[in-house]
């Protein structure tokens, strides 16, 4: 999104630390081997490269990556375990978008994108069923109750490419969900 | 003690507000019917323009992109403004006036700060999104003319203050505010754009019916109802006053 | 494993002393060693790393070649992105002051900028202010909306008998009353009235 250009939270989001393993030999980045005197850096050599740089070189295939680990099943599992325990990582305002953005880079990219849907569905739902039970139907009390957080799950829902495109208030099938997950922010633009 | 009291104030004769029940109810309906009255170009009543700017106040607000500039309604609420502002002073001289004089003045606070406010929404949006509002003539056509050299001088400097402190700096090809060419990593583009995608949150006014959101899934939106969506299905609808923002 | 990554740490750094700051902190470029003066110098060193490798006209599409020119290239523009939301983070926050403070820098808040952002603001409140002439309003007043000139109130302890426009009231403990806000907000404020909305 183009807005986010200048947002000092989705720069410093992307300094997030990537394990990254070359996949070839590469000129003048010896010096991402700690371990080598070598000018050049020879293939196979692992590094922790931030997102920026890791995404970039992982769409030309130049690099390999691995999950950083607050993204890995076993953490996973332990935010579905108890959808009202809200961890550390997830109140980075990009971690979700973050989420996203790696799955298309790594192996198990259909788990990580499900369990981080099922984790913010989790959320969502949480803060609709709070919205339903307060007592004036009106407007104001509805954007009353909708708290700053609350509507940051919108945005999130936005970032992560959760498909959570409607919710109205008194109806039996509230949340419209499209079928099946996509990348946002190339299907966006283009439709547009 | 007959005079300016007995005109103002409808049917009753100079009733006094200092008793102990005041019906600011009343009072406030009487104000709305005098305000009409004051409109030399008798267009509309003035209390329904303080309703539709107070309704593309919200609008406003609510939407990520820069909306119509309510030209005739500021216009209008303007003078009306400054004419009943006129009578308010001319009431005030009158020391057994003291009390009606403060709630009408009262009003008049509330809708000088509703086109405060709507201008204010309106001018701090534009600086959000100056240099893209410049770049489109669509956008462009929704800006007031006091607006619109605001917008150009307001771009204009935000580029100049880059310029100077940094892109000045730069290796030339780098000297761009306009990365587009760029396309190294996601984020280069770099004026700012109204996210439509933003999630609003809106009542509904007329029956809409069914609106696809993407392929084959369609939903309705029906008069009464409140609803968060998307921006963009709606952005029409916003426009032609069927939906409105909260 | 550890790795530095030597680009793009000052750009970063700049970033986190911002959030690290309640409103601003001084602009970090005026010496030679500041913050800002060295991520335009990386942004040289890497430019000029990579013309020279250009140079060289080797085959980019080869990892080996290519990879590290889109190392430099990428930590480029992250630098420049850095240093361009530093410094419009910066102008906005410049630009509100002139919506709360008026026409001229309070003082202490001066030293913690730049001359040429002193500069920017000067040239924006021109900008305001002649769109404010123009439209013939002054937008930094009425910055909240005017209160009710009467509230209602139940009062939470009693209060005795005050005194109201409308003659003496006496304000009993669960009674409700609907009276001037002038007369009764100090109450309010010290909670021995709660006002009741509607």
């Amino acid at each position: 999104m183009a807005s986010a250009y200048y947002d000092l939270d989705a720069i410093l989001a992307e300094e997030e630390r990537v394990p990254t393993t070359f996949l070839s030999d590469a000129q003048d980045l010896g010096i991402l081997d700690s371990s080598s005197d070598n000018d050049d850096l020879s293939r196979g050599t692992k590094a922790e490269l931030p997102l920026w740089l890791a995404t970039t070189l992982a769409e030309r295939i130049w690099v390999k990556l691995e999950l950083p680990r607050c993204y890995q099943s076993r953490f996973r599992t332990y935010l579905l375990a108890d959808p009202t325990v809200v961890a550390l990582s997830e109140r980075s305002p990009t971690y979700y978008e973050t989420g996203f953005r790696l799955a298309s880079f790594v192996r198990e990219s259909s788990s990580l994108c499900d369990s981080l849907i099922r984790t913010l569905a989790t959320r969502f739902k949480g803060v609709i069923d709070k919205a339903q039970n307060s007592r004036n139907e009106d407007i104001s009390s509805l954007t009353r109750s909708m708290t700053a957080i609350e509507r940051r799950l919108f945005d999130l829902a936005h970032q992560g490419s959760i498909d959570i495109l409607l919710w109205k208030q008194r109806d039996s099938e509230r949340i419209h969900s499209a079928r099946g997950m996509k990348r946002k922010l190339g299907a966006a633009n283009a439709a547009r | 003690m007959a005079g300016v009291e007995d005109d103002l104030v409808g049917g009753q004769g100079g009733r006094r507000l200092d008793d102990e029940d005041v019906d600011e109810g009343q009072v406030e309906r009487d104000f709305q019917e005098e305000f009409a009255d004051f409109d030399a170009f008798g267009a509309r009543a003035k209390n329904v323009d303080v309703d539709l700017l107070r309704r593309a106040l919200l609008n406003e607000k609510g939407a990520p992109e820069l909306l119509h500039y309510e030209a005739l309604l500021v216009k209008h609420l303007k003078e009306a403004v400054d004419r009943q502002q006129e009578v308010v002073d001319e009431l005030q001289t009158n020391v057994s006036n003291m009390m009606r004089s403060m709630m009408y003045q009262m009003e008049l606070d509330r809708v000088n700060y509703l086109i405060v406010e709507y201008l204010r929404t309106r001018l701090r949006k534009i600086e959000r999104h100056a240099f893209f509002i410049i770049k489109h003539e669509e956008m462009r056509d929704r800006l007031s003319e006091a607006e619109l050299r605001f917008a150009q001088r307001f771009a204009d400097l935000q580029a100049s203050h880059l310029r100077k402190l940094a892109l000045s700096k730069m290796p030339e090809v780098h000297q761009k505010l306009d990365d587009q060419n760029n396309q190294v990593n996601m984020s280069t583009l770099i004026f700012p754009e109204p996210d439509l995608d933003s999630f609003v949150i809106c009542q509904v006014l007329d029956d809409i019916g069914d609106i696809e959101l993407e392929e084959n899934n369609i939903v309705s939106m029906n008069a009464g109802e409140l609803v968060a969506i998307r921006y963009w299905p709606i952005r029409d609808f916003v426009r032609q006053g069927s939906v409105a923002l909260v | 494993m550890t790795s530095i990554l030597p680009y793009g740490a000052k750009g970063r750094e700049l970033l986190l002393e911002l959030k690290r700051s309640e409103w601003l902190p001084a602009y970090n470029g005026k010496r030679q060693d500041d913050g800002v003066r060295q991520v335009l110098g990386e942004i040289d060193a890497l430019y000029k790393r990579m013309r020279s490798r250009m140079a060289e006209s080797r085959d980019m599409r080869e990892p080996f070649y290519g990879c590290p020119l889109m190392v430099y290239h990428a930590s480029t523009l992250r630098n420049k992105r850095c240093l361009l939301a530093y410094l419009k983070y910066r102008a906005d926050l410049i630009g509100n002051l002139r919506w709360d403070a008026g026409s001229a820098i309070p003082e202490d808040l001066r030293r913690k900028l730049c001359a040429e952002e002193a500069q920017y603001f000067s040239a924006y409140d021109n900008i305001l202010s002649d769109y404010m002439r123009e439209v013939d309003l002054d937008l930094a007043a009425d910055m909240e909306p005017p209160k009710n000139l009467y509230v209602e109130v139940r009062v939470l302890r009693d209060c005795g008998e005050i005194d109201t426009v409308s003659g003496p009231v006496v304000l009993a403990k669960d009674t409700t009353h609907n009276l001037r806000r002038s007369d009764v907000e100090h109450l309010i404020r010290q909670g021995a009235l709660e006002q009741v909305t509607s």
